[in-house]
């Protein structure tokens, strides 16, 4: 049928068509085509019905969208947030660092649920960060050549699907995770490491209660640095002894992975 | 949430022109449309973070199109291959007339409607298209080939070898 080696199938002029062949499948099956012009006409025919299929619905791509989807788009107000009260949290921290008090603990008037459970998601991450840090076999509990396994078992203990982010542009590789208690609820760590060996820990609480801390809030705390925020019902934390602003950007790419899209 | 709000907007475009495809009804596009995103925010919290949001979106819009089908009993939903010589389904589009293509479409079973559009109409790969639909690669290809020669003889008629490729 052809005086190619490799015989060429339906498939690989589908896949030629649909620009799912390699360079050298591409010229394999160029080389067929050009031996088989009722072939070659199939082919031009499917790229035909494609064109055809553009033609006729990619207008509905330039159409203004409906008045409903354009709403569901819209910036909203932060859900109806009554516990919420940074500005006061971040009063009693930088009053309990003034105070050198070594104490992570919250009080004098911020005793609110939220309030309550930010603070000791921040207590936790910093603990486990300080305990962890420092460990060099097993400083994680599964590495991160087990990623997806990793990932499978903090989001299934966690409730939620929450995976590690990508760092490697910021220079930070992952090490691997960890579960840990936090009270009643599960939580765990994501542990990175940059070439100079200096590590940071993205602690993630599932405890409920947190809403509407949407920007990273971020404090130096001893010799380290903490940003926590929340998406969804998690909070996140960030602990390392990266500078201040190193850190919030950090962060700051942990926090965009968890909204946006892959490329 | 703001951010992810704004996001779905970025590919509600792409969306819309993969309901329209579907269903070759405008407002039951938009309809679709709609419902997807409202599932999509509904659902904001099983979004695993660093996956494709696209892709993402796509599986809810599937989802709802299957759905969409089984509860209105408005089409052939888990058919056999030989569905495409059934006769015309009875939804008739709404929107610009039933030209060959369009004809050739309402024809085609859901699934293999579905295959066709993801990969040749909005351009993801076999992959890409089996984990949305959440069935294996071998079967989108399957079905691509069906589908596509299907709509290829309907469209250009059948050629000397009968269409067998």
């Amino acid at each position: 049928m052809t005086s190619n080696s490799k015989p060429i199938t339906d498939g690989h002029l589908h896949a030629y068509v649909d620009g799912q062949l390699s360079a050298a499948q591409c010229a394999e099956v160029e080389a067929y085509l050009n031996a088989n012009p009722h072939k070659a006409r199939r082919v031009e025919q499917y790229r035909m019905l494609t064109q055809q299929l553009h033609d006729k619905f990619d207008a509905s791509m330039d159409e203004p969208l409906p008045a409903a989807v354009l709403a569901l788009g819209q910036d909203q107000a932060p859900a109806p947030s009554p516990t919420l009260c940074w500005g006061r949290i971040a009063a009693a921290l930088a009053w309990l660092a003034v105070g050198g008090s070594a104490g992570w603990m919250l009080h004098s008037g911020v005793d609110r649920p939220q309030q309550a459970v930010i603070a000791s998601a921040q207590q936790h991450a910093y603990d486990a960060h300080r305990f962890y840090v420092r460990e060099g076999r097993h400083v994680v509990e599964v590495p991160a050549a087990d990623k997806d396994h990793l990932m499978k078992w903090l989001s299934g203990r966690l409730g939620t699907q929450v995976g590690p982010a990508d760092l490697t542009s910021a220079g930070y590789q992952l090490l691997g995770g960890r579960l840990l208690p936090a009270g009643d609820y599960a939580s765990g760590i994501y542990m990175y490491e940059n070439a100079q060996h200096e590590r940071i820990t993205q602690y993630i609480s599932a405890e409920p209660g947190v809403r509407g801390v949407d920007a990273s809030q971020c404090e130096t705390r001893a010799a380290l640095n903490v940003c926590v925020w929340n998406k969804d019902a998690l909070t996140f934390v960030l602990v390392g002894a990266a500078p201040l602003a190193e850190l919030q950007t950090l962060a700051q790419h942990v926090r965009e992975q968890s909204m946006r899209t892959a490329p | 949430m703001q951010h992810f709000r704004r996001s779905l907007l970025e590919h509600a475009p792409a969306l819309r022109r993969y309901a329209r495809a579907l269903t070759a009804d405008a407002a039951r596009a938009d309809d679709l449309l709609q419902d997807c995103l409202e599932r999509a925010l509904k659902r904001a919290h099983q979004y695993q973070t660093g996956t494709n949001l696209k892709a993402w979106l796509f599986t809810i819009m599937h989802h709802l199109f299957v759905d969409g089908l089984r509860s209105a009993k408005s089409g052939p939903v888990l058919v056999e291959l030989d569905a495409a010589t059934l006769d015309l389904p009875a939804v008739q589009p709404t929107d610009g007339g039933l030209d060959d293509l369009g004809t050739a479409l309402l024809r085609l079973p859901a699934e293999h409607k579905e295959v066709v559009l993801l990969v040749c109409l909005e351009g993801w790969g076999y992959q890409d298209a089996a984990r949305i639909l959440d069935i294996p690669v071998g079967t989108v290809m399957s079905r691509l080939h069906r589908a596509r020669e299907t709509l290829r003889q309907q469209i250009f008629g059948t050629d000397e070898d009968g269409g067998a490729l």
